[in-house]
């Protein structure tokens, strides 16, 4: 009963963000990105109901619009990271051989570096822009998933259903789209769900070290970077707000992520891997 | 030791260098690919577009672009082989001699965060595993969702905002005093005050995967046939948690030690950013910031290395620690 209650109530937390980000314009009390500096650094009041910054803009109306990087980076990045590790998967998982020996000795190769490294790197190269992170993340995460789908797709391979559609004379395509896809579905539904609270976390953290998403957008990593030179004079609303909106947004992807993990996954060893 | 477990730790360790010639190769061409030009990362656009054509060409020469690909990755593997794996342009210096120079440091703070996280993590995970579903054991599962869910370097930024700026007992950041002191004895104390904080958001970002493994290792010994026995023979539940459940809990778990290594890396990043502390994390920083190439692909090449040493010895230590695997 617990678990449902948590689920549903990062479903309500989860609904009412969309609701913010798609809003943001309406709700937002002052513009977003509009210096004031005859106002800087202001503690929480009816006026800024989180405060300014250190150049006076209004915290309130830039951790609203915060949400819709946020999210935007955060499912694009999952949607992107869960299509390629299908694809890859699915092929090397499908035709086996070498096709399939030489994607794994590929996801070998790309485990091995520590992720924040990796990402450090690309980062690097890119220009800097929200694509160029998504594309970042993406490539440094679909790694679990192929593996995921390869092994799900080998066994699906397997079962009577596959193998008497193959004797029938059934194509390679119409197997994996009306046969092996279907029963895959639950990985891309769980893993898109975790996958974008964990995006939304690595989006912060590229943008904290101000190697993410240009300083020029509201986003809550680029506000806690900012927030790093108040906190030696003291002040707390630059890091509690955008921080707290981050926990609560991947607190409440996690939550419901989780409870689809106990419904949809089969059996334990899969819901381990998730 | 047995000649199976021989055999497969044999062939474990001859899969490293193709799979390292993998990451090597990953690692050029990510930065051969890179749409950025060298020398405009190098040096920034505004001084590029300042200089004159010709002296371009001498900077692109001196970094070796001038050269085909193929020839520009065999350099590379050549520098690798003698032992200095390029040369940093922020550091002026070897790669290698910049990476093992800053190692101990990043060694120190993460078997420090390390030891501590795993302590708390035991502590905790006992704590919830004498009683399932009791209101404490339903706190610390909840305690570990949040945590799960926050960035670590919120939590770094916080505990400096407490412990540093508003109650002043700690230092935020560096290794030690700009002024340290003589003694040995304040020396030391110096030293130790300095990791206090570094280290513990070290722990706290990596309990929450601790936490969870030994709480559901404990829950798992706990309803297996030997406590049953030891139930049955009269042993209080206090001598069966401690003596019987936490000691099997815990071998398993001494393999996870090695798998830890790419979260503790990920972590000494952020950490030591934040800290100032002198490590590999802060150096990648660095060298990220300034698109220090060289220096960049030796970190990746370092820290695969490290990983892949971390998951052999996982893998021997569990085939050695528990006789019913299968070395396949």
């Amino acid at each position: 009963m617990e678990s449902i209650r948590n689920s549903c109530s990062g479903l309500i937390v989860l609904g009412m963000l969309a609701l913010v980000a798609t809003m943001a314009p309406l709700i937002s009390t002052h513009d977003p990105v509009k210096a004031s500096l005859a106002e800087p650094d202001q503690a929480p009041s009816l006026n800024h109901l989180f405060g300014t910054d250190y150049l006076g803009r209004d915290l309130f109306s830039r951790v609203l619009y915060g949400t819709r990087v946020s999210m935007l980076v955060g499912i694009s990045a999952a949607a992107l990271t869960v299509f390629l590790g299908l694809l890859i998967g699915l092929t090397a998982g499908y035709f086996g051989g070498f096709v399939d020996s030489a994607l794994m000795r590929l996801v070998d190769v790309i485990y091995s570096p520590p992720e924040t490294i990796l990402l450090m790197v690309l980062v690097t190269i890119f220009e800097r822009n929200i694509w160029s992170i998504i594309l970042a993340i993406a490539f440094t995460h679909w790694m679990s998933t192929a593996r995921l789908v390869r092994s799900e797709t080998l066994s699906i391979r397997q079962r009577p259903f596959v193998e008497s559609a193959i004797s029938l004379g059934a194509k390679d395509s119409y197997i994996i789209f009306r046969h092996i896809m279907p029963n895959l579905l639950y990985i891309v539904v769980v893993s898109v769900t975790l996958m974008t609270a964990h995006a939304i976390l690595t989006e912060s953290f590229l943008s904290f070290l101000g190697l993410g998403i240009p300083p020029h957008l509201p986003s809550w990593g680029n506000m806690l970077n900012e927030a790093q030179r108040d906190i030696m004079k003291g002040i707390w609303w630059t890091t509690i707000f955008p921080g707290t909106m981050i926990v609560i947004t991947v607190l409440s992807i996690n939550l419901l992520g989780d409870e689809l993990k106990t419904r949809l996954a089969p059996n334990r060893e899969v819901r381990t891997e998730l | 030791m047995d000649s199976g477990l021989a055999i497969y730790v044999l062939r474990r360790i001859l899969q490293i260098p193709p799979l390292l010639l993998g990451i090597s190769l990953l690692a050029f061409l990510i930065f051969y690919l890179s749409p950025v030009d060298p020398v405009v990362a190098y040096l920034g656009l505004t001084t590029v577009q300042k200089m004159p054509p010709e002296d371009v060409v001498k900077v692109e020469e001196q970094l070796g672009l001038d050269k085909p690909a193929h020839e520009r990755y065999l350099l590379w593997l050549e520098n690798i082989v003698q032992g200095d794996w390029g040369f940093s342009y922020i550091k002026k210096r070897p790669v290698l001699d910049v990476i093992l120079e800053r190692f101990p440091a990043t060694l120190l703070l993460t078997l420090t965060g390390y030891s501590l996280s795993m302590v708390l993590g035991v502590i905790m995970g006992l704590a919830s595993a004498k009683r399932e579903g009791s209101p404490l054991d339903r706190s610390l599962l909840r305690l570990n969702y949040i945590l799960y869910s926050t960035p670590t370097f919120l939590v770094a930024l916080l505990a400096m905002l407490v412990f540093a700026v508003w109650l002043g007992w700690l230092p935020s950041s560096r290794m030690i005093s700009v002024d340290e002191p003589v003694t040995f004895w304040a020396c030391s104390l110096d030293r130790i005050r300095h990791i206090i904080l570094p280290a513990t958001v070290l722990a706290i970002s990596h309990l929450a995967v601790f936490y969870t493994y030994i709480r559901s290792s404990l829950l798992e010994a706990m309803r297996d046939d030997y406590i049953i026995t030891a139930r049955t023979k009269g042993l209080d539940e206090r001598a069966i948690l401690y003596r019987h459940a936490l000691r099997n809990s815990l071998l398993p778990f001494v393999t996870q030690i090695g798998l830890a290594i790419p979260f503790l890396i990920g972590g000494s990043v952020v950490v030591e950013s934040i800290f100032a502390w002198p490590g590999i994390g802060k150096l990648t920083y660095d060298a990220a910031l300034r698109a220090d190439y060289m220096l960049l692909m030796g970190m990746t090449l370092f820290t695969s290395i490290l990983v892949i040493i971390g998951n052999l010895m996982a893998d021997v230590a569990y085939a050695i620690l528990d006789p019913r695997v299968k070395y396949n």
